[in-house]
C-alpha cells in the first residue's frame, strides 16, 4: 500500500512539474503526451487483466467510468489548445484560459482515474514485462 | 565527452524505457522534443475511449 501511495505521489508531482514550468503550452503538450501513453498502457492492462479473470466485471464497470470521464475531459483539453492555436489574437487570452480549465479538469480527472486503477494493482505500466 | 545534461537525460530515458517499454518510452520521448506543437501534434495526443481496449 505504501509502495502504491509513494507511486501515485511522484507520478502526481512529475505531473504538476511538467505543467507548472516552462512555456504553459509547451508544458502541457508533454504533459497530455505522458498522460496519453500512460493511459493507453493501464487500459490494455486493464482489458487484458480482464480477460484473464483478475478483474470483476464489477470492477470493469467502475474503469470504464472513470475512463470515460477521463478520456472526454482530455481529448477536450486537446482541443481546447487546438482551439487556442486557431483562435485570432484578439480571442488568444480567453482562448488560454478555457485551455488552462480543460487541462485542470483533466489532471484531476486522470488523479482520480489512477486511484481507481491502483485498487486493481494497475500503475499506468505494461502488466508483462516488455523485454 | 558527454557533460552532466547528457547522462541526465539518459538517466531519464532508461528510466522512461524500464517504466513504460520501448515504444512508449519513444512516444513519450518524440512528445517532450516538440518545441511549438502544430495542430497535428496536439491531434495525435486524442485517445481512445475505455470501450475500444475492452470490446476491441
Amino acid at each position: 500500500m505504501k509502495r502504491k501511495s509513494i507511486v501515485l505521489f511522484v507520478l502526481a508531482l512529475f505531473i504538476l512539474a511538467v505543467v507548472g514550468c516552462a512555456n504553459f503550452q509547451k508544458a502541457s503538450y508533454r504533459g497530455l503526451g505522458t498522460m496519453s501513453v500512460s493511459y493507453d498502457l493501464a487500459m490494455k492492462s486493464a482489458a487484458d487483466l480482464h480477460a484473464k479473470g483478475f478483474i470483476s466485471d464489477e470492477g470493469k464497470a467502475e474503469i470504464i467510468n472513470h475512463a470515460e470521464s477521463y478520456s472526454t475531459a482530455h481529448n477536450s483539453a486537446v482541443q481546447a489548445f487546438q482551439d487556442y492555436l486557431r483562435a485570432p489574437e484578439a480571442d488568444k487570452e480567453t482562448a488560454r484560459g478555457k485551455a488552462r480549465v480543460a487541462m485542470q479538469a483533466a489532471l484531476g480527472l486522470y488523479s482520480e482515474l489512477l486511484s481507481i486503477l491502483t485498487k486493481y494493482e494497475i500503475y499506468g505500466e505494461p502488466v508483462e514485462p516488455w523485454f | 565527452m558527454a557533460d552532466k545534461s547528457d547522462l541526465m537525460a539518459a538517466a531519464v530515458i532508461i528510466e522512461l524505457i524500464m517504466k513504460y517499454g520501448v515504444p512508449a518510452a519513444l512516444q513519450i520521448i518524440t512528445a517532450w522534443e516538440v518545441d511549438e506543437p502544430t495542430d497535428a501534434d496536439w491531434e495525435a495526443l486524442k485517445v481512445d475511449g475505455p470501450e475500444k481496449y475492452f470490446n476491441p
